[in-house]
């Protein structure tokens, strides 16, 4: 019990290094490039949610209504909202792995992003084989460089060099 | 003057003393996220934080009646108080923002603690900016943290990769003063990834410190 609580907390910690690393090798799009600009930088927030503002005013407006209700109706409102819950603070893929897709998590961290997947979703089947993928599109993708390589002698090259200590 | 004076004081110690005391926070909340394929996830309901129990429950009346309680290393997920599945969390509440809200450290968010060392004061319009630098070991892959202060509380965090782009910015505004803690009761969030952003915004209302009993909800039984 004391050891999975470690290894769920050392998975915790780990999952935030790479999650930290992957945000900050992303990059950021051009328009994150200026510097610190209130109201544009809250504009562009603001901005994101203009699709929903109907949704949000008749939220603020009575307690009763549940995204089923909504559902039942019809309603134009529910349109690309999903039934999941916003947690504060955290943004995950519906019920799946958190901030990347499941096909990234395999496709860049390997057999490491598909445990990650395996162990986020409670091994969920749709998502682990999205992760499978992404991680046998990455084994294609270095089988196919080191294919390249052998086909154009860089490989003989390098092991001929490896062999010559 | 003295009486001026001694009465100031008083009421500065007992802010002080509220602040230090608060414990709990109850509040109404709206959380709207859109994710990086521009749909949407929007929740209503109640929020319960208690720093004793290190317990964060959300009561939520949309998008369906569930209780999300997020406590260590692991969500919650209950339906007419039934578990129904548990899932990793990844927000500790011992360092959430309403954790922050609590103990009066939303000024610096812990980077004076965590080494990082503040290396320029700017002003710019009505924002007073703190650049700090981080530790060694995080330079590859952090180049600085912004934090913009407006009227001496906390609007902004704007954090910076090693190419100096924006990665993630936080904006926390429309601050009230409940029981002696100014509270921001917006939140607006922004994540920049390669394959598109994530926004969320977080509205508290009716916020509520050291509600007596209800203790059931705030250390809610997993």
């Amino acid at each position: 019990m004391i050891m999975k609580k470690v290894y769920t907390k050392l998975l915790a910690l780990l999952m935030a290094m790479i999650l930290f690393h992957l945000q900050v090798l992303a990059g950021a799009t051009p328009s994150a490039t200026a510097s610190f600009d209130a109201d544009n930088a809250e504009a562009e927030i603001y901005e994101a949610f203009n699709d929903i503002d109907e949704l949000v005013s008749l939220l603020n407006e009575t307690d009763d209504v549940t995204y089923e209700t909504l559902k039942a109706n019809n309603s134009v409102l529910i349109e690309n909202v999903s039934n999941s819950a916003a947690v504060a603070m955290s943004a995950q893929e519906k019920d799946g792995p958190p901030i990347v897709s499941a096909f990234l998590w395999g496709c860049v961290l390997n057999w490491v992003g598909l445990l990650v997947v395996y162990l986020t979703t409670d091994s969920n089947k749709e998502f682990t084989k999205k992760a499978w993928t992404g991680c046998l599109v990455n084994t294609g993708c270095y089988a196919g460089i080191w294919l390249i390589a052998v086909l154009t002698g860089g490989l003989g090259g390098a092991l001929g060099s490896f062999y010559s200590y | 003057m003295l009486k001026f004076f001694l009465l100031f004081l008083f009421c500065w110690l007992g802010l002080q003393a509220n602040a230090q005391l608060a414990y709990r926070l109850k509040a109404d909340i709206l959380t709207k996220t859109r994710l990086v394929d521009s749909t949407f996830q929007v929740s209503k309901g109640k929020i319960f934080y208690d720093m004793n129990a290190k317990k964060i429950v959300y009561d939520f009346s949309f998008p369906r009646k569930e209780k999300v309680v997020l406590f260590d290393t692991i969500m919650y997920n209950y339906e007419n108080e039934k578990l129904q599945n548990t899932s990793t969390n990844y927000l500790l509440p011992e360092q959430s923002i309403f954790h922050f809200m609590l103990t009066g450290n939303l000024d610096n968010f812990g980077l004076y603690e965590s080494n990082f060392n503040a290396t320029k004061v700017e002003k710019q319009k009505d924002l007073v900016v703190t650049t700090w630098s981080p530790p060694e070991q995080l330079k590859p892959l952090l180049s600085k943290i912004d934090i913009a202060t407006k009227k001496k509380q906390i609007y902004g965090i704007t954090m910076y990769n090693s190419d100096g782009q924006i990665i993630n910015r936080q904006i926390l505004k429309n601050y009230q003063l409940v029981n002696g803690l100014n509270i921001p009761t917006e939140v607006l969030l922004a994540t920049y990834l390669t394959q598109g952003t994530v926004y969320q915004i977080i509205t508290l209302s009716n916020v509520v410190i050291n509600e007596k009993g209800n203790n059931q909800i705030y250390n809610h039984e997993l």
